[in-house]
């Protein structure tokens, strides 16, 4: 288990090695266009409503909120909400310029400004699992070549669209304010106009870069669904590496390779020998997911290993394999689709699953 | 006619200076412009951008006696790197003598941001 978790970080780390910062003009841009898709909440994380097990090492968004309908990996219904906060840039952005951003290769600002603070909070809809659940996520992003701020390429981009916007006449000091105003929504169209194309092209250079996060939270259920009976249920600890391939001209537009861990404390998970009941368990998964795609639709293979021991019962060790999609369908809307086994259960209890989730969110997208 | 702030400079200092200064991590544009008292024949004093390496901050080429009653206008735009709800944005001018803002020399500006955001804002000088 300890070797397959290392494989992915091991060959990132000799790829990260021999590869070259890029430098704004030495993009190559495919063809082929891959998106973000909506970055997990780490408190969904926590909470298990995110479909893929590994978690992806993304951007966190500075103000965000995430609904989650779709049934988990118990077979039960779940609704869920999620509010994700950077707080550095609600409290301090004021005064963090892009320069101050970029300034170093390792910058304790930058990992200040990235860190993500969000909170969860779901329900089971279902008479074998009524359960409330809700978790307070934190996600430390170690470093992230996808960041679009570090993309001199997209930011010249942005500042040369903006400059051909400011040409013409200056606005005059007597002009009426609806002069004005047309003026400046004019300006913003044609910046918009020409930024949404940087953008698209920024995503396709960036959104497989490598990139490695680390999570931790604290997690409170009630099995009945009340507030009263709500008690502290562990917390969770995980890591991500994501590779991307940046040196292998074969693989680094197309293809991303993500490592992850995760040690899971107290968590309250529905017995399947009492309907309605619940055990105390603590877990360990190491694991990794391949990603591939094209347009924005991407694909998944993932497999996970993964040793729990349920409270009063024997510890078991299996794996969760599964393949999975993701489709955009609208802007912030994205389908989510995951078919998966598990295998090695001692009591050959594995099951076969299905996942599917519309994930709706304020994200960074475009 | 648009909504002019007045910022208040003293004889006895040096020649004022202005920095523009985007804040949320965002780029930035930016031309400023300087008219006579009655908002007329406009001059272009600064232009840029907070991509490039050179300093957002810049001397207004006259003393405080020489701008007393005349306008001074900055027009801006700020796009953020990826574009979506949720996002701020901040603008600040200062206004400096010797070093040190002076009078309602500090003009900021902030809100919501999906994607790009013009902004323009005027300034009548006082002596």
């Amino acid at each position: 288990m300890r070797s397959l978790a290392l494989i992915p970080g091991s060959l990132c780390a000799a790829l990260l090695l021999a590869a070259q910062t890029p430098s704004p003009g030495t993009f190559k841009i495919s063809k082929g266009s891959l998106d973000l898709s909506i970055p997990e909440s780490p408190a969904f994380t926590v909470l298990g409503l995110t479909p893929e097990t590994v978690v992806r090492p993304t951007t966190p968004r500075e103000l965000a909120t995430s609904l989650v309908n779709g049934v988990d990996r118990n077979g039960n219904f779940q609704t869920g909400v999620a509010i994700d906060t950077a707080p550095y840039m609600l409290l301090a952005g004021n005064t963090l310029t892009i320069g101050r951003y970029r300034a170093q290769k390792m910058s304790v600002t930058r990992f200040v400004a990235r860190t993500q603070v969000s909170f969860a909070i779901t329900k089971g809809a279902s008479e074998a699992d009524k359960s409330a659940r809700m978790a307070l996520g934190f996600r430390f992003t170690l470093f992230d070549n996808g960041d679009p701020r570090l993309d001199g390429v997209l930011l010249q981009c942005l500042a040369d669209a903006q400059q051909k916007a400011l040409s013409g006449d200056p606005i005059p000091p007597n002009a009426t304010e609806e002069q004005q105003a047309a003026i400046l929504r004019k300006r913003e169209e044609s910046v918009k106009a020409i930024a949404k194309t940087c953008r698209a092209d920024a995503q396709k250079r960036n959104w497989n870069n490598s990139s490695w996060i680390i999570g931790a939270a604290p997690s409170w259920t009630s099995s009945d669904g009340t507030t009263r009976n709500m008690k502290a249920s562990g917390y969770a600890l995980w890591s991500s590496i994501g590779c991307g391939f940046e040196t292998v001209p074969v693989l680094k537009d197309t293809s991303q390779l993500i490592g992850h861990f995760r040690y899971r404390t107290k968590e309250q998970v529905p017995d399947p020998q009492a309907a309605g009941k619940f055990l105390s368990q603590d877990s360990t998964a190491a694991g990794a997911r391949l990603r591939a795609g094209t347009g924005t639709t991407t694909a998944n293979f993932e497999g996970v290993f993964f040793h729990a021991k349920p409270g009063g019962r024997k510890p078991e060790e299996y794996w969760r394999i599964s393949f999975g999609a993701e489709r955009k369908i609208s802007d912030n809307l994205w389908l989510v689709l995951t078919f998966g086994r598990e295998t090695g259960r001692k009591d050959n209890n594995d099951k076969v699953f299905i996942l599917t989730s519309f994930n709706w969110g304020f994200a960074q997208n475009e | 006619m648009a909504n002019i702030r007045i910022v208040k400079l003293s004889s006895a200092a040096g020649p004022p200076e202005v920095e523009i200064i985007f804040g949320q991590a965002h780029v930035g544009s930016y031309r400023c412009f300087l008219w006579d008292k009655n908002g007329e024949n406009s001059q272009e004093i600064a232009h840029g951008n907070n991509v490039d390496p050179l300093p957002d901050k810049f001397s207004l080429g006259l003393s405080a006696t020489d701008l007393n009653q005349r306008i001074f206008s900055c027009e801006a735009i700020i796009s953020a790197p990826s574009s979506g709800p949720g996002q701020l944005f901040s603008l600040t001018i200062l206004f400096r003598q010797d070093g040190i803002v002076v009078s309602n020399g500090m003009i900021q500006h902030n809100g919501a941001l999906d994607d790009s955001k013009a902004l323009v804002e005027f300034v009548r000088f006082t002596v």
